[in-house]
């Protein structure tokens, strides 16, 4: 394969993946706005997101009052999915990244967060 | 469609569905299948060939194919994998069925392997992971022994198992879905079967896309740990020049993730014989009653799917944008808060809904209904994310290359 198919190939990929994650996680901020309408202080947000970067902006928007109050983890491992759910995640909403969810369904499917996820 | 053979063994328990569009130069499969140490009765095989070529390739294991079944598709069709699978499954006589590679090789305790699986599991859907050598000189196929496959040149092997099953950072895209699926024939056809939409069309195809409905349906999904495939390079096995439809840049198709993330149980196209079969109009299932949609003729058209009608009219009946589900509502679109799904947060339902009848109209109102602070923040996101990825992409591939410029050989 030439250079410049495989540089067309990379940039293409790069593009498709970027765009893909970017509208899941700009769909997780928006719901985690909205959520405030009818969050009752029983229920905790959680959200699983697979990347530092992601962390960060989440935290920088609680910083500055966006989004509500929530708890942000980063799966980079099946078995992260698991520190989550021992951590008594179980009983709140959990929102879950498309591009995480795709990633690790079978360990999410099989944990006891199943009933509490909102996958965006 | 014509029928070249068919199967008339008893009571198999498993039906092995082959594929080829004309291109297959060897069946080699079916030589390790006349290997295997269970009774033949066992199993049976359905060869489908999606145009009207009767393989030259198949000749040599003639015996072993039970069915074999032409879909006679005109030559300006584009390949449809999906169709593929569900007239294997019609065919299929068997309790389980198995759509795989029909190049790869397996050892003697294959077919003995699945069936125990199934014993174990019987809600389950099973994949075989497939160990895959790069080596050039092992094309034309010569029957190589397992070891050599799995020893040098093998891209896969990490301490005896698939980099797949081992993986647990991204399972999706290391692990080979499209190498062997078995699945119960009754659960397939309560899916309804395999999804004929045109977003499958050509390269960006594959069983996993069952998979991740028979999941949504409850099933189980395991990868067998002791029980692998063995493939070996020949030309085209990459698929370049292909036309590929909407992926996620890693080539899994984005309709398959829809409908794992959607929680979507039925295809969104249906196969018409399927259907009969799952709404039990059909009192008499045999192959001669296997339906191919006169449309498809059409639809499916080389020069016609790409052109740029074709492409608008891809619109799911449901999709997600930014957070906000948007269903297909006659001949308009509605949308509402993806959160409003949730049972804590059902109200939001009417508070957030919007309706427009375009697409484009929709999205912009929607944007508009967000607040000014998160109309403010997203293109905020929107560079950031762009601009730390490409800034951590480069610097991986800078990583990389200068590791390999600098490594020293090992002695």
């Amino acid at each position: 394969m030439n250079f410049r198919l495989r540089l067309h190939r990379r940039w293409n990929q790069f593009c498709i993946e970027t765009s893909l994650r970017l509208d899941s996680f700009l769909g997780v901020v928006v719901n985690l706005y909205f959520s405030r309408y009818k969050l009752t202080s029983a229920v905790q947000i959680i959200v699983l997101v697979d990347s530092w970067r992601e962390m960060l902006l989440l935290g920088l928007l609680r910083i500055l009052t966006v989004i509500p109050r929530h708890k942000v983890y980063v799966i980079k491992r099946s078995n992260d999915i698991y520190r989550v759910v021992s951590g008594g995640a179980g009983q709140n909403l959990v929102f879950v990244t498309n591009s995480l969810y795709s990633k690790h369904y079978q360990s999410l499917l099989r944990s006891d967060l199943k009933p509490s996820l909102v996958i965006i | 469609m014509k029928i070249i053979k068919q199967s008339i063994r008893v009571g198999s328990k498993v039906s092995l569905i082959l594929l080829d569009w004309s291109v297959r130069e060897s069946f080699h499969f079916l030589h390790y299948l006349s290997k295997q140490d269970v009774n033949r009765d066992l199993f049976e095989v359905i060869v489908v060939e999606y145009y009207s070529r009767i393989s030259e390739a198949i000749r040599p294991f003639h015996d072993e194919v039970d069915t074999w079944v032409l879909l006679e598709m005109p030559e300006d069709c584009y390949c449809h994998k999906h169709l593929m699978y569900n007239a294997g499954i019609v065919a299929a006589r068997g309790d389980i069925c198995v759509i795989c590679d029909s190049d790869a090789m397996v050892k003697p305790g294959f077919i003995r392997a699945i069936i125990t699986e199934f014993e174990n599991y019987p809600k389950a859907v099973l994949h075989i992971d497939q160990f895959r050598n790069a080596r050039e000189d092992l094309y034309p196929f010569r029957y190589p022994d397992f070891s050599e496959v799995t020893g040098i040149g093998c891209i896969n092997n990490v301490g005896g198992k698939t980099r797949g099953v081992v993986d647990d950072k991204d399972p999706i895209h290391n692990r080979n879905y499209g190498a062997c699926m078995c699945a119960s024939r009754e659960d397939l056809i309560t899916i309804g079967g395999a999804d004929e939409h045109i977003d499958y069309l050509g390269h960006i195809c594959g069983p996993y896309e069952m998979t991740f409905r028979l999941v949504n349906f409850g099933r189980r999904e395991i990868w067998h740990q002791r029980e692998f495939m063995y493939h070996t390079w020949h030309p085209g096995q990459a698929g370049i020049g292909n036309y590929v439809g909407p992926h996620d840049g890693r080539y899994i198709s984005l309709a398959a993730i829809d409908a794992l993330v959607n929680g979507r149980v039925l295809p969104i196209t249906e196969n018409q014989t399927i259907r009969d079969i799952r709404l039990g109009n059909l009192p008499d299932v045999n192959l001669e009653s296997f339906q191919i949609c006169s449309d498809y003729f059409r639809q499916w058209n080389v020069e016609k799917f790409l052109s740029s009608a074709q492409q608008s009219d891809r619109q799911h009946s449901r999709s997600v944008w930014r957070g906000f589900v948007i269903d297909r509502d006659g001949d308009g679109f509605c949308a509402y808060l993806k959160l409003a799904e949730n049972q804590l947060f059902s109200q939001l339902h009417n508070k957030i809904e919007l309706c427009a009848n375009t697409i484009s109209e929709l999205r912009r109102r929607l944007f508009q209904r967000l607040p000014l602070s998160i109309r403010l923040v997203l293109p905020i996101i929107i560079f950031l994310t762009y601009l730390s990825r490409g800034v951590g992409l480069g610097y991986l591939y800078i990583q990389k290359r200068f590791s390999s410029l600098t490594k020293v050989p090992a002695k």
